[in-house]
């Protein structure tokens, strides 16, 4: 052990410098990662993405692509299946799904071991940054939590952050549903039609629900969400909750679900929902968000934000404008950051996990969708060119539909390179990309997203450190 | 030709014999037969500007400022996240107009603000600390609008 510590010691100190493009969870994971294998990554951040904007949810494989309506719904009807189970199913629907390309076609089905223990390492490394800043990831993949969104739709997942965690519906013996006064929100009422309407369709028995109103004191801004949540930050907020929740407590069943909107504090989340918990006697939670209430994203975006911080990570803001190369290799990044000044980083491997349209990471120039740094060509999950056409071009009529828009990304090797058609060789040696940079996925409808973001990004550092341990 | 400008108001009638109601009646009179007959009545083709203006002005909309475009523009690509007014809280900023809503408002610039039902003494603005900005997915001046917004003009309730 010792000589070949001193020996990765030494070439940390000799530094292969990896600059990750990318301030989501997957730049976040893969700085964190070769932070963690002491090789001082670089960071370089234009905007937050989609991961800023999660409702509460880390999703690994949340649903079972295959079955045309209801398609989440199905693990509950028939047998639930095992996480693996829904990889498999994944990387079996989609051809070029990420998880196919990192775990082998065959991996799954032959050994369930591997993706399994690299997925909870990935999610276990990820809880352990983010828990010093208030924040936590909760669940197994082989789970099914049943949660409720703040208008009562539910959905399964299989990790969780704090918050929602303990908001799962499976079998509970009764629901409250807290309304905070003053804090616009649907009508309970309706809220818990949905509710009760969502939990037959998936053949769950009714259960009981009560409203709740909570009165807090006087001061406390109450119109906004966003104020309200930041104020419920402050050192008398859980005894202020607790004092609120022990008036609206009423004969409730032993062991009740209390479901308060996705408004409990910020950095003090954890604090708050205990409090609650220990007056109220039963699980508390959030519900999960929507947009435009982001609470839970904003959490997971500032505590990300922290642990990089506290794990050494230089950080820069500013959005990637192309790279210089030599011998089919990215020597360096440049960028403009704030105010329009250009900047330069020398890179030995780079990690590009810049996402896809919300951030920039691609977008649509002279009206046609393009991959802004290199150019490159995008697929969409059926494996068919998009860019170059104009982005409407790659939407279909209806909403629900699968549109190939949403699931544009590069191709890329069996090592994460991007390349620039399906079997071709790397663009170049040492790029990487990670999350939704990757074709063959649908964040929003096979509930793959901030997962695929956490174990791209996990390996895409792997693959720079193991340049960086190349001899 | 003539049959064509017969066509556009089939739904004159079809208004009517659906709903049946007084005030569907009396709009539709207002388009149908006061503006017929003051289009008839005027002499030569009318300046555009001058129709606009006469028409929609009470309705609070001004005609738009080219100088304001950008920012407007600008303000058009939000996605209404709601990321600034989480970031305004935490760092304890204290706007009159909360920064999701100015941008909104920002949008639509060339609006009346007392149309915009936006509440309260804009006076002063936000104190400029464009923590706002660097949370935007989509890059928007949130300050600019901000003190766009409380700047001259905005006391009398226009832009």
């Amino acid at each position: 052990m010792g000589p070949r510590s001193s020996e990765r010691a030494g070439r940390a100190l000799l530094g292969v410098r990896g600059v990750v493009i990318g301030g989501g969870l997957a730049g976040g994971a893969a700085a964190l990662e070769l932070a963690r294998r002491g090789l001082s990554p670089v960071l370089l951040e234009a905007a937050p993405g989609a991961t800023a904007l999660t409702a509460g949810t880390l999703d690994v494989a949340g649903a079972v692509p295959g079955s045309r309506r209801l398609r989440w719904r199905a693990p509950l009807r028939d047998a639930p299946l095992t996480g693996a189970d829904r990889i498999a199913i994944l990387i079996g629907t989609f051809a070029s799904h990420p998880y196919a390309a990192l775990l082998g076609r065959d991996a799954v089905r032959d050994d369930v071991a591997t993706p399994v223990k690299l997925v909870e390492a990935a999610v276990a490394e990820l809880d352990r940054a983010l828990v010093p800043h208030g924040l936590g990831v909760e669940g197994q993949l082989d789970e099914n939590r049943l949660l409720a969104d703040q208008h009562g739709v539910m959905r399964v997942a299989d990790f969780v952050f704090t918050g929602a965690a303990a908001g799962s519906l499976g079998e509970v013996p009764e629901i409250a549903w807290v309304r905070i006064a003053g804090l616009a929100a649907d009508p309970p009422a309706v809220a818990l039609r949905r509710l009760a309407a969502e939990r037959a369709t998936l053949g769950l028995p009714p259960v009981p629900t009560r409203t709740v109103e909570l009165r807090l004191p006087d001061g406390l801004p109450v119109g906004s969400p966003a104020r309200l949540a930041a104020a419920l930050d402050g050192p008398d907020a859980p005894a202020e909750l607790a004092r609120a929740a022990e008036a609206a407590r009423g004969g409730a069943r032993a062991g009740c679900v209390w479901l308060f909107p996705p408004v409990l504090g910020l950095a003090n989340l954890k604090t708050n929902l205990e409090a609650l918990r220990e007056r109220l006697g039963g699980p508390t939670a959030e519900t999960l968000a929507a947009v435009p209430d982001p609470t839970p994203g904003f959490r997971l975006h500032r505590a990300l934000g922290a642990a990089l911080d506290r794990a050494g990570v230089e950080r820069h803001r500013g959005r990637a404008t192309g790279f210089e190369t030599r011998e089919g290799r990215v020597s360096a990044v440049g960028f403009v950051g704030d105010g329009g000044a250009h900047g330069r980083l020398e890179a030995d491997a780079v990690v590009l996990a810049t996402g896809r349209f919300l951030a920039g990471g691609l977008c649509e120039r002279d009206g046609l969708v393009c991959e802004p740094i290199l150019g490159l060509p995008l697929f969409d999950a059926r494996g068919e060119r998009i860019d170059g056409r104009p982005a409407r071009a790659a939407l279909r009529r209806r909403y629900l539909d699968a549109h190939p828009l949403f699931s544009a990304g590069v191709a890329i090797d069996a090592r994460l390179r991007p390349v620039s058609f399906p079997g071709t060789a790397a663009v170049l040696t040492n790029l990487f990309a990670a999350g939704d940079r990757l074709t063959g996925f649908d964040p929003a409808r096979d509930r793959t997203g901030l997962g695929v973001a956490l174990v791209t990004g996990v390996l895409a550092a792997r693959q720079v450190a193991a340049l960086a341990s190349a001899p | 030709m003539r049959a064509g400008w017969l066509h556009g108001y089939r739904g004159f009638f079809r208004e009517i014999l659906n709903t049946g109601t007084l005030a569907a009646l009396r709009l539709q009179v207002r388009t149908g037969v006061l503006h017929v007959l003051r289009s008839l009545g005027r002499s030569g083709p009318p300046d555009p500007v001058a129709l606009f203006l006469a028409n929609y002005s009470a309705d609070g909309v001004r005609l738009p400022d080219a100088q304001e475009r950008p920012l407007s523009l600008a303000a058009s690509r939000c996605l209404a996240c709601g990321l600034c007014s989480l970031e305004c809280a935490r760092v304890a900023g204290s706007p009159p107009l909360d920064p999701r809503e100015a941008v909104l408002a920002g949008s639509r610039l060339g609006i009346d603000l007392a149309r915009l039902g936006l509440e309260g003494d804009l006076a002063g603005g936000c104190g400029a600390c464009r923590a706002c900005e660097a949370l935007c997915p989509v890059a928007i001046p949130v300050a600019r609008l901000q003190a766009r917004l409380a700047g001259p003009g905005s006391g009398s309730g226009t832009l």
